[in-house]
């Protein structure tokens, strides 16, 4: 690692198999403890980034992640230290209960069983879910769902969260709820959003997208500056 | 649609709804296992597991009347497979009935096989609806798995499970939006032919497919990102406690019991 990027992605471009390409030379460093912005029209290739950051996709050009360069050997040390928190928790729920889901990423990460229960109750009531552990995602409500899809990667202590509109859908109470729970925890971030009011509450740095390509990278404190 | 809401699980605070979900489903399984093993015309076997079973359902705060009601929903299908039960030669012939170019004759025996099967059908309908009162789907299943049933089928039903209901709303999301243009102006009949409507439903079923193929795409991503690596681990079920043991002993020894003196006695 150095100069402390915790995120370091250098010329990476990627192409859908259906040929549309949604990433070109993406270059961006992200700093320990550092909450990024991803701005950009629909299409713009947020979401394709996140996807680059622990291998669900991977196209040409190096993804380094705490150091690590992101390659067949160490991809599941990697998908381990980022969180990954997708749009819909209807996909990232897919546990027939909470306790299920939010213990899923420690379970596979090969933890002992207590280890689990512990990290997962810590996780849950660091998204004031406690006592959900019993109650099946589909009677859950949209905000709800997001905390605990929050829960889910949060428990697998990751040094990095990636989240996908994050707050896409929600009411101003449980957006509230969400800008303070993000704003509490000490991650670094990556935020894919449309919703520039609640990146401006959270992040400290907003990079715009538009048809694959960075188009600006601003440092936000209290006006914006070229970064 | 609500289709979780089927079921009919509450979740409540009961002996009954504390048990180990493994020990429930074997005494269910168990339960059934002896209704089918007591010989036809053993009345008084019945009613002892009728009533068995509704200090049970007092037990788990569960009214009979509603686990009554369910269990009418599936007795006309018991009623179809045990209509042939109905013809044998043997006993006395009570009737004679024409059937189409037979006649048809029922006797006593027959009569009397019939009405047990009846019963013994409606009674092992009333275990599994109570079953399913007092234990919700996933822990019926976790359950299965506890007992020997391949994982790789359990995670496949609890998905099904899962993602049932958020199918059904984006089918009736579709059928909204169908509806919502499907207008007619003032005086012109336009309903379109069957062959069109035919089509338009084709086209939405294939939606939904490729909705639910995406779907599928995006839930493996989420368990890729979260280090699935192709095998499903879950939580350890707990340890059974001696309480939960002696009483589903306990059960299943009045069970016996009733089975043993029925094909003994009656």
């Amino acid at each position: 690692m150095h100069d402390g990027h915790i995120v370091e992605l250098e010329n990476v471009s990627f192409t859908y198999p259906g040929g549309q390409q949604a990433l070109s030379n993406v270059t961006l460093s992200v700093v320990t403890g550092e909450k990024v912005a991803l701005v950009g029209p629909n299409g713009a290739g947020k979401s394709t980034l996140l996807l680059q950051l622990n291998g669900i996709l991977r196209g040409q050009g190096k993804v380094r992640i705490a150091g690590l360069e992101l390659n067949e050997h160490n991809i599941r040390i990697i998908r381990g230290k980022v969180g990954l928190v997708f749009q819909d928790p209807d996909d990232q729920l897919f546990s027939p209960t909470v306790l299920d889901d939010v213990a899923f990423g420690p379970l596979h990460m090969g933890l002992p069983e207590e280890e689990v229960l512990a990290r997962s109750a810590r996780a849950l009531e660091q998204v004031q879910m406690t006592g959900y552990e019993r109650r099946i995602p589909h009677h859950l409500s949209l905000g709800e769902k997001k905390r605990i899809a929050i829960a889910t990667v949060l428990s697998m202590q990751p040094d990095i969260l990636a989240l996908d509109e994050p707050s896409a859908g929600l009411d101003p109470e449980a957006r509230q709820h969400l800008l303070a729970l993000l704003k509490s925890l000490p991650q670094t971030m990556l935020i894919a959003s449309h919703d520039l009011a609640f990146v401006r509450e959270v992040c400290t740095r907003i990079v715009t997208l538009d048809a694959g390509r960075i188009t600006r990278n601003l440092t936000w404190t209290g006006s914006l500056e070229q970064g | 649609m609500n289709l979780p809401a089927l079921d009919p699980y509450r979740e409540r605070s009961s002996p009954i709804h504390r048990l180990d979900a493994r020990l429930k489903l074997i005494v269910a399984l168990a339960f059934i296992v002896i209704i089918s093993l007591t010989p036809p015309g053993a009345w008084p076997a019945y009613l002892l597991y009728l009533l068995i079973l509704i200090a049970i359902m007092l037990l788990a705060k569960v009214t009979p009347l509603s686990v009554l009601a369910r269990s009418m929903l599936a007795l006309p299908f018991a009623l179809l497979a045990a209509l042939g039960i109905l013809y044998v030669r043997e006993g006395i012939p009570l009737v004679t009935v024409p059937l189409l170019s037979w006649r048809i004759t029922i006797t006593d025996v027959g009569l009397l096989r019939f009405a047990s099967l009846m019963v013994k059908a409606w009674l092992s309908l009333l275990v599994s609806i109570t079953l399913a009162f007092v234990t919700p789907f996933w822990e019926i299943v976790r359950a299965m798995q506890g007992l020997g049933v391949p994982r790789m089928l359990t995670v496949v039903i609890l998905l099904m499970h899962r993602y049932l209901g958020v199918l059904a709303d984006e089918a009736q999301r579709l059928m909204r939006a169908r509806e919502a243009r499907s207008a007619e102006l003032v005086g012109i009949k336009s309903r379109g032919s069957l062959r069109w409507r035919a089509e338009v439903t084709g086209r939405m079923i294939g939606t939904l497919f490729l909705r639910t193929y995406e779907r599928s795409e995006r839930v493996y991503n989420a368990m890729l990102a979260r280090g699935f690596a192709g095998e499903v681990r879950t939580l350890r079920n707990p340890e059974l406690s001696a309480r939960d043991l002696a009483f589903a002993g306990l059960v299943l020894s009045a069970l016996m019991s009733v089975v043993v003196i029925a094909r003994c006695y009656w």
